[in-house]
């Protein structure tokens, strides 16, 4: 891929300096390769935690009628019930377009306590 | 566990571990991701109770949010120091290639999380010989149920 772009002169000159120092000469695309990388995951991350609040918000709004779903599987995606399923792989094709999905086992309660043992702490 | 069942297994099988007791899984979400290439070696740690839990970068990459439980059901998790940690929920498989089985199993992550370990819930599907003067672990038997791979 070939992007011709200008970019400010104040910029232009600290991202020749940090390059240099890391990567010396010819650091440059390397370091535009990881700029990219990082773009990309924190869009990813961004889309990830808004279509989650999204989604979480319309499970709370449904929370009512899953009852009905009991023992089968539920899947919502942008902000709503897309569908339900006898298996956990019947609901793979679904919204595959979203960035974040719920599903779950309606009726299921997984375990809302863990010890985490002595290998875990927070970084 | 829906489509499910239920394998018979008599082979034992063993790795080699001479410092941690671990032993080789490979992990695969419903969408068909799968870490890794060839089994890897994962810690057993009788210290977590739940049954897997992966590293957050690792939870990520495998696009685990695509089958994510909701944050009602996220558990609290609780280290040895007291620390209040609350941990993300999804779904996926655990396979043992050289059982060639896939367990659904819980996943669970938290943000800044390196560790990758099965926990108790996980190993109490199985009988398990931790051999320490053999320098090995092995999976004898369970009476889990399961699917083949």
């Amino acid at each position: 891929m070939t992007i011709t772009t200008k970019i400010p002169k104040d910029l232009e000159a600290r991202f020749k300096r940090e390059v240099e120092q890391l990567y010396g000469a010819g650091g440059t695309a390397k370091a535009l390769e990881r700029a990219i990388e990082l773009w990309l995951r924190e869009t990813r991350d961004e889309m990830v935690a808004r279509e989650r609040k999204l989604n979480n918000e319309a499970f709370r709004r449904l929370q009512p009628e899953l009852g009905k779903y009991q023992g089968r599987y539920v899947l919502i995606a942008h902000g709503r019930l897309q569908g339900v399923g006898d298996s956990i792989e019947s609901l793979r094709n679904l919204a595959p377009d979203a960035h974040h999905r719920l599903v779950f086992k309606a009726g299921e309660l997984p375990p809302r306590k863990r010890r985490l043992g002595w290998r875990i702490r927070r970084k | 566990m829906e489509n499910s069942e239920k394998i018979i297994i008599e082979e034992t099988i063993c790795w080699d571990s001479e410092d941690l007791f671990a032993i080789g899984i490979q992990i695969r979400t419903f969408g068909g991701m799968l870490h890794s290439e060839a089994e890897e070696l994962v810690q057993l740690d009788t210290g977590y109770d739940g049954e897997l839990l992966l590293p957050y970068k690792l939870y990520q990459d495998l696009a685990l949010y695509q089958w994510e439980y909701p944050e009602e059901y996220w558990p609290v998790g609780k280290t040895v120091s007291g620390e209040i940690i609350e941990l993300i929920l999804a779904k996926g498989q655990v396979l043992i290639p050289r059982w060639n089985i896939a367990l659904e199993v819980f996943i669970e992550t938290f943000e800044g999380n390196e560790e990758l370990l099965l926990g108790r819930s996980f190993i109490r599907k199985f009988k398990v010989l931790l051999d320490g003067p053999g320098n090995k672990v092995c999976l004898i038997d369970s009476s889990a149920t399961w699917r083949e791979m």
